[in-house]
């Protein structure tokens, strides 16, 4: 077997587009191994723990790098790898054709070119994103900073300077927004609506304001604002900007405010804040009493004046061939990290015995996250898995992979998963998972565990909700509307 | 809403199907993939007082009349110089010796042999090097020192000023073309050019009130190329069969043909 590798010096493409990439080189005949990613010194050293480049040159960190390994033309690959990723950026096809005006070069020529810009949604690599996000602030533009690996000093400095400017800074590690209707990063085509939202949790905003959607009501706007926010050394200082905008907001009539239990401090802080406001705030700090499904019920009932209908979802197709274990564990497989901390908080509320990779109130850690133990919920999206691999939402592999080795084991009664649904996740993660079960091959007792689903998503969504539940259901797996409304199902089976 | 677009390509079709416009930067990693060196250029494009500082020295600029006052040795218009013992002042921020790139370097040294502090280069670089003669910014000092210029105190400035603020700026005299101390050449010929500025600094210390530097723009003009150097003195008297003079012989009548006396008739 042969391996080559060739920088392409002095160009970038983004992450999931590097993904995608060396996705297609190692689908190819005669490829083991396909790499396309940033010659940093942070990925080379992946390449070498991962055995793939046993002597990597040194980093070139405004360089790509290709790497082949396998059979035949690796040379003439490698050249039309290089041809691709020269081509122009992939917005081309998405603008339409021809008098497609240049991609700007740079935060400040772009606004240059174009001085009604407002807002800029970063996801450029850590390292990068603070300078980025500075630049765009100073021009006089708000900030949603998508990107991770950002410090806590830079944080605190950023967000110092967005406020100085009346500017306002989501993030970073910001998953998910949706401001005037427009869903940033990854989030969901929602209704106009009454309720405003402020979230320190990715897949938390997705979740409430998918709800609120699907019951009839709307979102007047959907803030992130990053993990780290509502810690002391943040102290809130994006959630209380947020939450300035939304008391200036004439449309929004409710808060629904989502994020881990905060420091003490800010907590007292945010609860002065919620009592100043005309409107009512319905606060949901996760692990201590409301779900994410009840707080969204909450906000639901406050504008429209009564609890949302009853949402009926059809049944799995009963597949006859399969025979289900009765007893066991839960295993929970998720994609998005809050979702799993309330699944996880929710089973060890239950009194029963809980590891999780996360944390949550009442769960124990678990020892390796590649193992499962007891009733377990992994988050997949968690750096452990995360690191020089696509984040599961993108990429539903690793979790399938994992999918198939906890239904091998006979401890397993019943595999829970989270479908996330929305603008920038994978294109049809219900048909992935489902065909993932389908291929699921029975224990020598003929056995098999169930695997029940939660899909978050809203029917404008590009992958539509009620065509994923039926991908689902079709493949012989129980859809649940909610995260909440899943995990008490399993709860319930298991007594 | 209008969004600006940096990183991840596959979030605009959200955009799109939601009818936002958005603009894409064709990113690249900043500063050449050094993050820090990115982050500090960020926070200084962010500075908002460089903003402010730049349109005022924009405007400052582009307002001033300058007024040409004459020529004088650096050490008699500076003051550092004249009281400050093995003093060089340099072009750009502050630096050292070793810090310092190659033409500027070269002008250090030339300007250290200029003094007469060393006889020979590797002399002139071991002073430099071992901080015996100083080193700091011409503008710490009002002065300016043209690409890799560098001033020292027995060479002649030339001395500009603005009438209305009364602010007063010094700058090396243009050596032509060639080899020049401003791209760091310190030969024989360059300090030979030095010398015949001085003799056009003593014979010309007068009346500077005529003088006004322009940007060529404001005259309307195209700049003319400067004569081409490299006249050969002996070649050119036999070819014109007449004496030329030297230097110092020139500039005298020069002078007093400036002033309006009549040169001498072999001159015509």
């Amino acid at each position: 077997m042969a391996l080559v590798h060739r920088f392409v010096p002095q160009c970038y493409r983004d992450s999931v587009s590097l993904m995608q990439l060396s996705r297609r080189l190692a689908a190819l005949p005669g490829i083991a191994q396909a790499s396309v990613l940033l010659a940093t010194a942070g990925n080379l050293a992946l390449l070498r723990e991962a055995g793939i480049l046993a002597d990597p040159p040194a980093p070139r960190p405004d360089d790509l790098l290709v790497v082949l390994a396998g059979e035949g033309d690796l040379e003439s690959l490698v050249d039309q790898a290089e041809r691709e990723l020269r081509a122009p950026a992939g917005i081309a096809d998405l603008a339409g054709p021809a008098d497609v005006p240049a991609a700007p070069p740079s935060v400040l020529e772009a606004v240059k070119a174009d001085p009604t810009l407002d807002f800029a949604l970063i996801s450029v690599p850590g390292d990068y994103a603070a300078g980025e996000a500075l630049k765009a602030l100073a021009r006089g533009l708000d900030v949603m900073l998508f990107s991770d690996n950002v410090s806590i000093e830079q944080e605190v400095f950023l967000k110092d300077q967005a406020a100085r400017r009346g500017r306002l800074l989501l993030g970073p590690d910001c998953g998910s927004a949706i401001l005037d209707g427009t869903p940033l990063g990854f989030a969901n085509q929602v209704r106009p609506g009454p309720v405003g939202v402020v979230s320190a949790s990715g897949t938390g905003l997705q979740e409430v304001t998918s709800l609120l959607d699907r019951w009839g009501s709307g979102i007047s706007q959907a803030y992130g604002t990053g993990g780290r926010d509502l810690k002391e050394a943040v102290g809130g200082r994006s959630a209380l900007a947020c939450i300035d905008r939304l008391a200036k907001d004439p449309g929004t009539r409710c808060l629904l405010f989502v994020s881990k239990p905060p420091a003490p401090a800010i907590r007292d802080r945010l609860a002065a804040r919620f009592r100043m406001l005309a409107i009512p705030t319905v606060a949901c700090f996760l692990g201590e009493g409301k779900t994410l499904e009840q707080a969204a019920r909450d906000a639901f009932r406050l504008v429209e004046g009564a609890a949302p209908r009853e949402e009926r979802l059809p049944e799995p197709r009963v597949l006859p061939e399969r025979n289900y274990r009765s007893s066991g564990y839960l295993r929970g497989l998720y994609s998005g990290g809050t979702l799993c901390a309330e699944a996880a908080w929710l089973s060890a509320r239950s009194g029963a015995e809980t590891f999780s990779n996360v944390q949550a109130p009442g769960v124990l850690p678990l020892e390796d996250a590649w193992r499962s133990q007891g009733h377990c919920f992994i988050d997949l999206g968690e750096d452990e898995f995360t690191r020089g691999r696509p984040h599961p939402m993108l990429d539903p592999s690793l979790r399938l992979a994992r999918l198939a080795e906890e239904a091998a084991r006979p401890d397993t009664q019943l595999i829970l998963a989270d479908v996330v649904l929305g603008h920038g996740a994978h294109p049809d993660p219900a048909a992935a998972l489902a065909q993932a079960v389908a291929a699921l091959i029975p224990d020598a007792d003929g056995l098999l565990p169930e695997v029940w689903a939660c899909v978050t998503g809203t029917e404008g969504d590009p992958q539509v909700f009620s065509t994923s539940v039926e991908t689902l259901t079709r493949a012989g797996i129980r859809c649940f509307g909610s995260n909440a409304s899943l995990v008490a199902a399993a709860l319930g089976r298991l007594q | 809403m209008n969004v600006l677009n940096l990183g991840i390509q596959s979030f605009l079709p959200g955009l799109r199907d939601s009818r936002t416009p958005f603009t894409t930067v064709d990113w690249k990693p900043p500063a050449r993939g050094n993050a820090a060196l990115a982050w500090t250029a960020a926070r200084l494009l962010a500075d908002s007082r460089i903003d402010g500082a730049n349109a005022e020295a924009w405007k400052r600029m582009t307002s001033c009349r300058p007024v040409l006052i004459g020529i004088e040795t650096a050490r008699h218009c500076l003051p550092a110089l004249a009281s400050r013992e093995k003093l060089l002042l340099h072009a750009g921020p502050p630096l050292t010796w070793a810090r310092a790139c190659g033409p500027v370097r070269g002008a250090l040294v030339g300007a250290v042999l200029w003094e007469g502090w060393a006889s020979t280069e590797v002399e002139a670089e071991s002073l430099l090097a071992d901080g015996t003669i100083a080193l700091e910014p011409c503008h710490h000092h009002g002065a300016v020192g043209p690409m890799a210029g560098v001033v020292s105190p027995s060479m002649p400035l030339w001395i500009v000023a603005d009438p209305h603020t009364g602010a007063k700026a010094h700058c090396n005299l243009n050596e032509g073309l060639g080899k020049v101390l401003r791209f760091g050449a310190y030969g024989p010929e360059v300090l030979d050019r030095y010398a015949f500025a001085l003799l056009i600094c003593k014979e010309f210390g007068l009346d500077a009130s005529r003088f006004t530097a322009l940007p060529t723009a404001a005259l309307g003009q195209k700049a003319a190329r400067p004569l081409d150097g490299g006249l050969k003195v002996a070649k050119a008297q036999a070819r014109l069969r007449t004496r030329l003079r030297g230097p110092d012989e020139g500039l005298r009548a020069m002078r007093d043909a400036g002033a309006g006396v009549d040169p001498p008739r072999n001159m015509k």
